[in-house]
């Protein structure tokens, strides 16, 4: 279990990386930390491995207090940066079994994990290959094995899609729910909302250095079941329309315009947005179920204007 | 696999996959790299015998003596900062931090295969030189000693460096304009009253004379009264090196 209570990270009066950040991420749970650039998720992730000290707040990990404790803070603690990890020179199977060595296996069981994570992933077929000449998507699931080889309590991993194609990234997925399955708390740092939303227990979205919203992620979306979502896109240089009652929550962004219908108000929400079009003020809209994207959109929107 | 374990990897388990660690990732460059050690070793030595036309047996001793203190150097000041540097803004090293090890271990593994890279170059360039210019290396014992604190005192500043300096620009300045200073402004490769009064003055506080005397005295013999002097200055250097390696190390944001 990860706890991290009241953290905050003054760099001069006034100058804060983070504020006053709770959460808690439980065993066998993947907690998602969503955020646009800047809004504190790595400044988070590296109090929690000990790469920052907090100006106030504690974090623990189990009962060890990370920054009374780091040592037994990154034993307890398996990290995939964003940042590129030192396999220069390395085979992808020499760098995963290292760290797993390096984190308590025998040579014998490190290349045996390092095997199968490489088949789980389906990058057997450079296993032999030196870093250098990896590509950033086999070289990124590399370095997520890297830290699922001997997990910690705690796995936290730093947008680890990232250049990742389609079919991988569900393997990645897989890998990613057996280690919470298998008892890791995993908390997961990413852009990617729509990903987060199938992939995450629950979730925190962070802003200008806060907890904006934390919850599952059915919880956080308008309405909790049944809400719809409106998308207009407008005409090139169309003023947004004005917006009936029951659409509720216009955002407008770009030339996009995003609002909540109610179930019982979708037909006359459909009815409406096609008389927009027919009067040429809207080139296309759709009506689907409420996305997280939706309230990411949203939340970060508000923060925004506030 | 489930590994709850709250216990750090024990010091000499984790020296030794370090060390096999950064050997398999030299493994593609390290043939070469010994390779150019030798030859720019012995062949300085031997091309600044062109240079001064009669060469006698004292002359040859400061250059054979000099080159093996410059091979150990251009590693130690040249390319162990570089490493560094790029280690550091590249965030390599946030991420051995973040593995549970002490950072101590790591800073040995790196002297270690610093020292692997160093030492062949400076062992053949010595041989070699010896014939070359003709004169009896008087080997000490003290030699291992003294290659050892100046190997040390060497790697320990020049890390110090490379983890204090902003970038790889920098650092590449900063080697560039140190190899110049000892290669041609150091009593490293003639003797200390050939250099401007000023100049033997500075000498008096670096490093690098007293790193000279000392190969050169358990080399070709001829320690002379100031090796208690020169110890103490090089002691002085690799105590700072240290101690800003490790803070350096340390250090948390």
């Amino acid at each position: 279990m990860l706890v991290i209570d009241n953290v905050t990270k003054e760099y001069r009066p006034g100058v804060r990386a983070n504020d006053g950040v709770s959460l808690r991420v439980g065993a066998c749970e993947v907690f998602g930390l969503l955020g646009p650039n800047g809004a504190g998720k790595t400044t988070l992730v590296r109090q929690v491995i000990g790469l920052a000290r907090p100006t106030r707040g504690a974090i623990r990990i189990g009962d060890v207090d990370v920054m009374r404790h780091p040592e037994a803070a990154r034993a307890a603690c398996s990290w995939q940066p964003q940042t590129q990890v030192p396999i220069r020179g390395l085979t992808p199977m020499q760098a995963i079994a290292l760290v797993a060595e390096l984190r308590g296996a025998t040579t014998h069981e490190a290349r045996g994990r390092a095997a199968e994570l490489l088949a789980a992933l389906a990058i057997e077929e450079w296993s032999e290959a030196f870093g250098f000449v990896l590509s950033g998507g086999v070289a990124r699931l590399v370095a997520f094995a890297m830290a699922a080889a001997v997990p910690g309590d705690v796995v936290i991993l730093d947008e680890p899609t990232n250049d990742v194609d389609p079919l991988r990234r569900r393997l990645l997925w897989q890998q990613v729910r057996k280690l919470a399955a298998d008892g890791a708390a995993v908390l997961l740092v990413t852009h990617n909302v729509l990903e987060a939303e199938r992939a995450v227990d629950r979730l925190a979205l962070m802003d200008g250095g806060r907890v904006v919203a934390a919850g599952t992620p059915a919880s956080l979306k308008p309405g909790a079941a049944g809400g719809f979502r409106l998308e207009l896109l407008l005409e090139p240089g169309a003023a947004p329309a004005a917006v009936p009652d029951f659409i509720r929550r216009p955002v407008v962004s770009g030339r996009r315009l995003l609002a909540d219908v109610d179930d019982s108000h979708v037909e006359a929400a459909i009815a409406w947005a096609r008389g927009e079009r027919q009067h040429g003020r809207v080139e296309e809209f759709s009506v689907g179920p409420s996305t997280l994207e939706d309230v990411y959109v949203r939340l970060i929107d508000q923060e925004a204007v506030a | 696999m489930t590994a709850a374990r709250l216990s750090p990897t024990p010091a000499v388990r984790a020296y030794r996959i370090l060390c096999r660690w950064r050997l398999l990732q030299l493994r593609p460059e390290l043939p070469s790299l010994v390779v150019a050690q030798v030859l720019f070793a012995t062949g300085t030595a031997i091309g600044l015998g062109f240079l001064i036309p009669d060469v006698d047996a004292v002359a040859g001793a400061y250059l054979a003596t000099g080159a093996f203190l410059i091979n150990l150097l251009i590693v130690a000041i040249a390319m162990v900062p570089g490493m560094m540097t790029e280690a550091k803004v590249s965030g390599v090293l946030d991420y051995m931090w973040t593995l549970p090890f002490p950072r101590l271990v790591f800073l040995l593994a790196e002297l270690t295969i610093w020292a692997l890279a160093m030492l062949p170059g400076m062992i053949v360039s010595l041989i070699v030189t010896s014939i070359r210019f003709d004169f009896d290396l008087e080997i000490s014992f003290l030699v291992v000693p003294v290659v050892a604190l100046t190997l040390v005192t060497a790697s320990s500043v020049g890390a110090a460096i490379g983890l204090k300096s902003p970038s790889q620009q920098t650092t590449n300045l900063f080697t560039n304009f140190v190899l110049i200073a000892v290669l041609l402004f150091s009593p490293v490769n003639f003797p200390a009253d050939r250099l401007p009064g000023w100049l033997q003055a500075v000498h008096e506080v670096l490093p690098i004379a007293p790193m000279a005397d000392l190969v050169r005295g358990t080399l070709v013999g001829g320690l002379d009264a100031a090796v208690g002097r020169d110890l103490a200055v090089l002691g002085l250097w690799c105590a700072a090196g240290m101690a800003v390696t490790w803070r350096a190390v340390r250090r948390t944001a």
